[in-house]
């Protein structure tokens, strides 16, 4: 499968001690890519980096197999953004939007926009400033998607937004890939979205990537382990990722549960959710 | 980069509601002859698109701005051929209003004495972008006219001081000289000033980080 986008050795330090890198990262056609990891992680800069808002140190990022330095324009031309913090001026409304960008992407669609508008109930003549966080969101992510991109990169998208309209945008997402030639990469905290849509989960940390793996095989595999306080030595330290101390309890964060169950008979084994992987990962202790 | 220079306009015009009053008190004081409308009208109209530089730092415009196809390229650029547009736009405008002035109050046109005051606002205002926007550019809206009004300031005051002990006349003749050629001269520096400022401002703008 051809890689949209591709990041080799990437590096970016910030004055303030905070390091993003080494980081490799593969993403092929026709997935959505959910981006998770705690606050300061560097899931914003790596985001930066992918859309050259920010200089890398060293390493190479190239998106549709090409590269920023030659071939910026049209890079961009196909892609779909909508950052972290509300970006548009506030004075504009909708139409005003639509005017500016329809001499900005070569392939913005008036009518694909504003079909947009309709269906998350947008006013295209309010000025963005007596909207709600919500409605902009809303209107950030239509503008993303009306110029017809091949790959969205999405900073917290759905921040902001009730579950309703969240399930529309879900929905949109999903729409969006169905062609397989599209893909989407997003961080979120709402790891509970990504359960829905995301293929694959890459998880950052302190900068670095600790995993990158198939929804699939993080749902169907991890575990936690739960056993007992007395029982806890009895367990193999290699079978052990992270592990956090409860009152009467361990939890432990498997990597094969079929495997650890069948190992230790007298534990239960939960599911894992996404969210439940990141606290543990992030806050669990680690067996060295 | 069209698109560009039609969301300044769009913010322009969103803002200028607010600043209907403060353009009729300027007009009536210029009717009185208090203010020069050749002096004032350009300058508001800075003053209006020096706003649209506070606007996007505000609303974090720029981070996205640089997403946008060529967009390192074409922020730089729309800022500055949208302020000369309006600054041009303006300059015919305060024309047309100085003319109308001049008419009623005298019954005559004084069109000479019109167009070197009004070439002697453009001048300033070309100065003023010229100065100004890699500043912004560099520091962001807010700082960036406190520094101008330092820099200003701070040339004004080592002028002056300079006038003290130097003997000025040379340079006031020189600049005398200058007026009389000042249909020619006034564009020509107007060019020279604007490029060197573009480039300067672009080699800012395309390695910023936001």
């Amino acid at each position: 499968m051809e890689n949209i986008i591709e990041i080799k050795s990437l590096k970016k330090k910030y004055d303030d001690k905070f390091e993003l890198g080494k980081i490799d990262i593969a993403i092929p056609k026709g997935v959505i890519v959910g981006l998770i990891g705690e606050n300061g992680a560097g899931k914003t800069t790596l985001i930066k980096s992918m859309l050259n808002i920010i200089k890398i140190d060293s390493g190479e990022i190239k998106i549709f197999g090409k590269d920023y330095k030659k071939e910026e324009k049209t890079i961009k031309e196909d892609i779909g953004v909508v950052l972290d913090n509300m970006f548009f001026p506030e004075l504009l409304n909708a139409k005003d939007i639509n005017n500016s960008m329809k001499d900005i992407y070569i392939n913005w669609d008036s009518k694909l926009y504003f079909s947009y508008l309709k269906e998350f109930s947008l006013p295209d003549n309010k000025p963005l400033k007596s909207m709600s966080k919500g409605m902009r969101k809303k209107l950030e992510i239509a503008t993303a998607l009306a110029h017809k991109p091949k790959l969205l990169i999405l900073d917290e998208p759905t921040s902001g937004l009730d579950p309703v309209v969240r399930n529309e945008v879900l929905d949109i997402f999903l729409k969006f890939i169905e062609d397989e030639e599209h893909s989407i990469i997003l961080s979120t905290h709402i790891t509970s979205d990504l359960e829905h849509i995301a293929d694959e989960i890459i998880f950052i940390d302190k900068g670095k990537k600790v995993l990158q793996k198939s929804r699939d095989e993080i749902i169907d595999n991890y575990g936690i382990l739960k056993c007992d306080i007395d029982y806890f030595s009895n367990i193999d330290k290699k079978d052990i990722i992270a592990y956090k101390k409860t009152k009467y309890a361990y939890e432990i964060l498997v990597n094969d549960k079929e495997q650890a169950s069948k190992k230790y008979h007298s534990c239960v084994i939960d599911k894992i959710t996404l969210e439940d992987l990141m606290v543990l990962v992030i806050k669990g202790e680690k067996v060295c | 980069m069209l698109g560009l220079i039609k969301k300044d306009f769009l913010l322009i015009k969103a803002n200028l509601k607010s600043m209907v009053i403060i353009f009729i008190v300027y007009l009536i004081l210029a009717f009185q002859g208090t203010f020069d409308v050749t002096f004032i009208v350009p300058l508001i109209g800075i003053m209006l698109f020096i706003s649209t530089f506070s606007y996007d730092d505000f609303n974090n415009w720029n981070s996205y701005a640089v997403t946008l196809p060529n967009g390192r390229k074409n922020v730089v650029r729309a800022k500055y051929i949208a302020s000369i547009i309006l600054t041009v736009v303006l300059g015919i405008g305060a024309l047309a209003i100085g003319i109308g002035i001049s008419y009623t109050k005298t019954n005559r046109i004084n069109l000479d004495e019109i167009i070197s005051s009004l070439m002697g606002t453009m001048l300033s205002s070309i100065i003023i972008i010229s100065l100004l926007y890699p500043i912004v550019f560099k520091f962001g809206a807010t700082n960036g006219r406190i520094i101008l009004f330092a820099v200003v300031f701070g040339t004004a005051g080592i002028g002056a001081l300079i006038a003290k002990f130097v003997d000025m006349t040379s340079i006031i003749n020189m600049i005398n000289r200058l007026d009389s050629y000042s249909l020619i001269a006034i564009p020509i520096i107007s060019v020279i000033l604007i490029g060197i400022s573009y480039l300067i401002s672009n080699k800012i703008y395309q390695n910023k980080e936001f």
